[in-house]
């Protein structure tokens, strides 16, 4: 019984700590958002991003949750994810690829960092994800699963 | 103007708060109930013999292990309680910054409507050929 009531206790601690931190994160940020987009400057802040997309086939509405997934990671970047699709300004092909590129590389420099702190090669880490990350949306987008031409 | 900016912000936030508590509270319990039991032990008895094509030492599979099913952060921790080189944890690294947290981020991917199925598994063969790859580049 003891046993149970440890773990017990660790969930709603966990939890809790949990629930607290994302509130404090989810709720600034995207009020933060709505107000960068409703002056427009979040369309400006996305739009050097273009020719990137482009590359994969994506338009220049794919380059907000793209921008927002990737600083911000996938989970406080959700509600963007989200928002983008339901939406419908991205269609369900491009949320795919967006999700392809961000599944394998998102919050680039924290989530390497954590490694670098115990002894791993920044360069390395950084470099490999990249560009495996670039290599893989491209075969998809291009190759694998290209949109369909009308 | 910027009110309606605020108050649309603050509505899509909670919005947003209760989708990811709808996900994340499942899961977490989910995690912290497995973490109680042998599972991952079995698991790592299982896949141990892997790691030679990773060049890392068998123990590193737990490393491994608890970054694909929980988190970086729980990874991390197992790696300073390891004696490994800059080549090993770099590795590690590789395969873990590719592919982590996968319960809790494949169920989060899924709540934007995303079909999960085929990036789960373009994501773990990636973050396994990365393994691979690193091993004999380094």
């Amino acid at each position: 019984m003891e046993f149970v009531g440890t773990i017990f206790g660790e969930i709603i601690w966990g939890l809790g700590e949990m629930a607290i931190k994302i509130f404090l994160i989810i709720i600034p940020l995207m009020i933060g958002l709505e107000i960068l987009k409703g002056y427009g400057i979040l369309e400006k802040l996305t739009r050097p991003l273009a020719p990137f997309l482009q590359r994969f086939d994506l338009s220049p509405a794919a380059g907000v949750p793209f921008l927002i997934g990737q600083f911000l990671g996938l989970s406080y970047g959700a509600g963007v994810l989200i928002q983008s699709s339901r939406e419908g300004k991205v269609s369900p092909h491009e949320m795919w690829l967006v999700c392809l590129f961000l599944s394998l590389c998102h919050s680039l420099f924290e989530d390497t960092l954590l490694f670098v702190a115990v002894g791993a090669n920044f360069f390395v880490l950084v470099g490999f994800r990249l560009a495996l990350a670039i290599g893989v949306t491209l075969l998809f987008s291009r190759v694998l699963l290209p949109r369909r031409v009308n | 103007m910027i009110k309606t900016f605020v108050v649309r912000g603050w509505n899509s936030g909670i919005n947003t708060f209760f989708i990811l508590m709808r996900v994340m509270i499942p899961v977490y319990i989910l995690i912290t109930v497995v973490r109680h039991t042998p599972l991952l032990g079995w698991l790592s008895e299982i896949f141990q013999p892997a790691m030679a094509f990773f060049g890392l030492p068998g123990e590193a599979v737990m490393v491994l292990i608890l970054g694909q099913g929980i988190n970086i952060y729980a990874a991390v921790g197992a790696i300073s309680g390891l004696e490994m080189g800059v080549r090993e944890i770099t590795i590690l690294g590789g395969m873990l910054t590719i592919s982590h947290s996968l319960p809790m981020e494949t169920m989060v991917i899924r709540q934007a409507r995303v079909p999960v199925k085929g990036l789960l598994f373009i994501r773990v063969g990636l973050s396994l050929l990365s393994g691979v790859i690193l091993n004999l580049l380094l």
